[in-house]
């Protein structure tokens, strides 16, 4: 397949703001995408990601701040003069226009010769792998194929951004994954600007080059899937992309980098995130998976406790155990290990290496 | 199963039995003297489709009706646009102007034309008052004032299946067309009026059907002069006693009627229309 590179976009948003009355609905937002990156927003509904994508397409008015495009401020420049791709939640495919007209849609607009129209839909077309579908209309269809139709739409003319909102949400799981990854290969093949509005983690988790975690209006975090997995940087990331165990902290001693503290009896080590200071409330923050059952090895962490219920979920042994001082922690296991098979009620030592927790303050 | 059925046709049996006694009993004795009057055959019909001046009344009604229904349906349009897609003030005030016609009799609103437009009527005298025009325009007592009556008569009828199929339309469809470049007028063009052409179709075709059988506002409006086929079958019962022809014109309007109902039922589905 000719995966013809083009023109892509940086987009920044400086200051960005948008009220509706007195409720913010995005505030005080700085935030660049880089030319060609596969950018997130994630959040829970409300959190003002869809906003900004909103204000990114121009459906939505900013009330402060700017969007600039490669520096130039397109805050206010309608959406129909922005050259964006745009992928709607539930499609927006027009019904009464077969397959490639919908493709063929925005050439029309942009005056581009019949001829080539009619070659760059038929590519587009194949490349989405609707080959035999070019005449349907969008009701004859299934979810997957008219969210392919969608994608073909929104990539046919060549933009420089493309925004996708909450493309998936309606597929079924199967479905959803299969598209993941097609729609990984489209932005290596286009090396255009994608900007992606989803509540779903793992998804995040799975396409993206950088993350942007949005809770009321706010942007939390913003890094890579793996910075802002394993270095949250606020309580409310840190539950948000995943299960974790979070660990009340005292007597925290803190050196460059790095804290050591007390949970009841045991002393605790763990890097230090960004904003956690002496004086706060902190809390340690560790994945169940990067905890074991065992002997610690020089230098671990441990926490003894008592095993007091197993759930088995397929592809591992979810045990959680008490601690003495009554909180609770959940570790996931490998399935038929050692640890998988011990009984409730079993004494154990649950044990982590330094760098698997994490010390965050407890903004909750 | 059957005892709800039986329920339900004795709820709903008024209705038929009303319409079978003052609609389609006498109706049959109308067409029965469009066969039988003054003599037994088919004369009346031959009358119909050779006579001069039926010709001439069928072919005004004709152009007539297609006229209102043009301006009808495009005034509607333009009323539904924006009673769906405007502001919220806006769409009030259409509500209200849609609705308030419909309380007020239709012999009253065609008097009330005839005030706007005759010769020494508000819009002449205004007019001429300006300087604008030295002589009154004739827009009254001819085929014009026949057609603005019936227009704005029409219109609310051609408002709600518009509104209807303007609902139906999904908002982010507009958006996406707005995203992928289109402008306003592209739109308009190539979405909304495509996405809404089964009520565009619907709608002009209830007014046709409406304006064909029109009486009292093209009676008082035209006053006479541009005579359409609900007028014509008037004269020809009270004024010239010609009551075959008279059935016989009856019977081929209720024909047309009954054909543009079909027409109407196969194009679009009535529940979604109104619905």
């Amino acid at each position: 397949m000719a995966a013809h590179q083009h023109r892509a976009s940086q987009l920044s948003a400086v200051d960005l703001g948008k009220a509706y009355g007195s409720f913010h609905a995005l505030r005080d937002l700085n935030l660049t995408i880089r030319a060609g990156e596969f950018v997130t927003l994630l959040g829970p509904s409300g959190s003002g990601k869809t906003t900004f994508l909103m204000s990114l397409a121009g459906f939505t008015d900013p009330t402060s701040g700017r969007i600039e495009e490669d520096g130039v401020d397109i805050t206010h420049r309608p959406a129909d003069k922005r050259n964006f791709g745009m992928v709607f939640q539930g499609y927006a495919l027009f019904p009464h226009l077969s397959v490639a007209d919908n493709v063929a849609f925005p050439l029309k607009v942009r005056k581009v010769p019949s001829a080539d129209i009619a070659k760059r839909v038929d590519e587009m077309v194949k490349r989405v792998g609707l080959a035999g579908h070019a005449h349907k209309r969008p009701d004859g269809l299934s979810g997957g194929q008219q969210q392919r139709v969608a994608l073909a739409r929104a990539l046919v003319f060549d933009p420089a951004v493309l925004l996708l909102d909450e493309p998936f949400s309606a597929l079924d799981k199967s479905l959803r994954e299969g598209l993941q990854t097609e729609l990984k290969r489209v932005h290596r093949e286009t090396g255009t600007t994608f900007v992606f509005v989803t509540h779903d983690q793992s998804e995040a988790l799975a396409l993206s080059d950088q993350i942007a975690i949005f809770d009321h209006g706010r942007l939390m975090q913003i890094g890579s899937p793996r910075e802002v997995y394993l270095r949250p940087s606020s309580r409310f990331v840190a539950e948000f992309l995943g299960r974790i165990n979070l660990v009340p902290i005292t007597d925290c001693a803190f050196s460059t980098g790095r804290a050591t503290g007390r949970h009841g009896e045991a002393a605790i080590s763990a890097p230090i995130a960004e904003g956690a200071r002496q004086g706060h409330h902190l809390v340690l923050a560790v994945r169940p998976e990067h905890l074991r059952v065992g002997e610690p090895g020089a230098g671990d962490n441990a926490l003894a406790g008592t095993i007091s219920d197993k759930v088995y979920n397929g592809a591992e042994m979810n045990l959680q155990v008490v601690l003495p001082t009554g909180q609770r922690i959940v570790l996931s296991v490998p399935d038929r290990s050692e640890a998988a098979a011990l009984p409730i009620g079993s004494e154990v030592t649950v044990c982590w290496p330094v760098d698997g927790g994490y010390i965050l303050a407890d903004d909750e | 199963m059957s005892n709800t059925w039986g329920r339900y046709a004795i709820l709903l049996a008024p209705l038929p039995l009303l319409l079978v006694l003052v609609y389609v009993l006498p109706f049959l004795g109308v067409a029965k003297w469009s066969f039988t009057d003054p003599e037994v055959g088919l004369g009346q019909y031959v009358r119909v489709f050779t006579d001069e001046t039926v010709r001439s009344v069928v072919i005004r009604t004709a152009r007539v009706c297609a006229i209102v229904t043009i301006a009808s349906v495009t005034l509607a349009y333009a009323i539904s646009y924006n009673w769906v897609f405007g502001p919220p003030g806006r769409q009030r005030l259409i509500e209200y102007c849609v609705l308030i016609p419909f309380w007020i009799s239709v012999l009253i609103r065609a008097f009330g034309w005839l005030i706007l437009l005759r010769n020494n009527g508000i819009i002449n005298s205004a007019l001429m008052d300006i300087g604008l025009i030295s002589r009154p325009i004739t827009m009254v007592r001819n085929e014009f004032g026949s057609i603005v009556g019936m227009t704005h008569f029409l219109v609310p009828f051609a408002v709600f299946p518009l509104a209807s199929a303007m609902r139906q339309v999904d908002a982010r469809v507009l958006q996406a067309a707005s995203g992928l470049g289109a402008g306003r007028m592209r739109i308009f063009w190539t979405v909304t009026v495509p996405m809404t052409l089964p009520g565009i179709i619907g709608a002009a075709l209830i007014v046709y059907v409406f304006a064909i059988g029109f009486f009292i506002t093209p009676a008082i409006l035209s006053g006479g002069r541009s005579v359409m086929v609900a007028e014509f079958i008037y004269l020809q019962l009270f004024q010239t006693v010609n009551w075959g022809l008279a059935s016989a014109l009856s019977v081929m309007l209720l024909v047309v009627v009954v054909l543009l109902g079909f027409v109407l039922h196969k194009v679009v589905r009535l529940d979604k229309l109104f619905g």
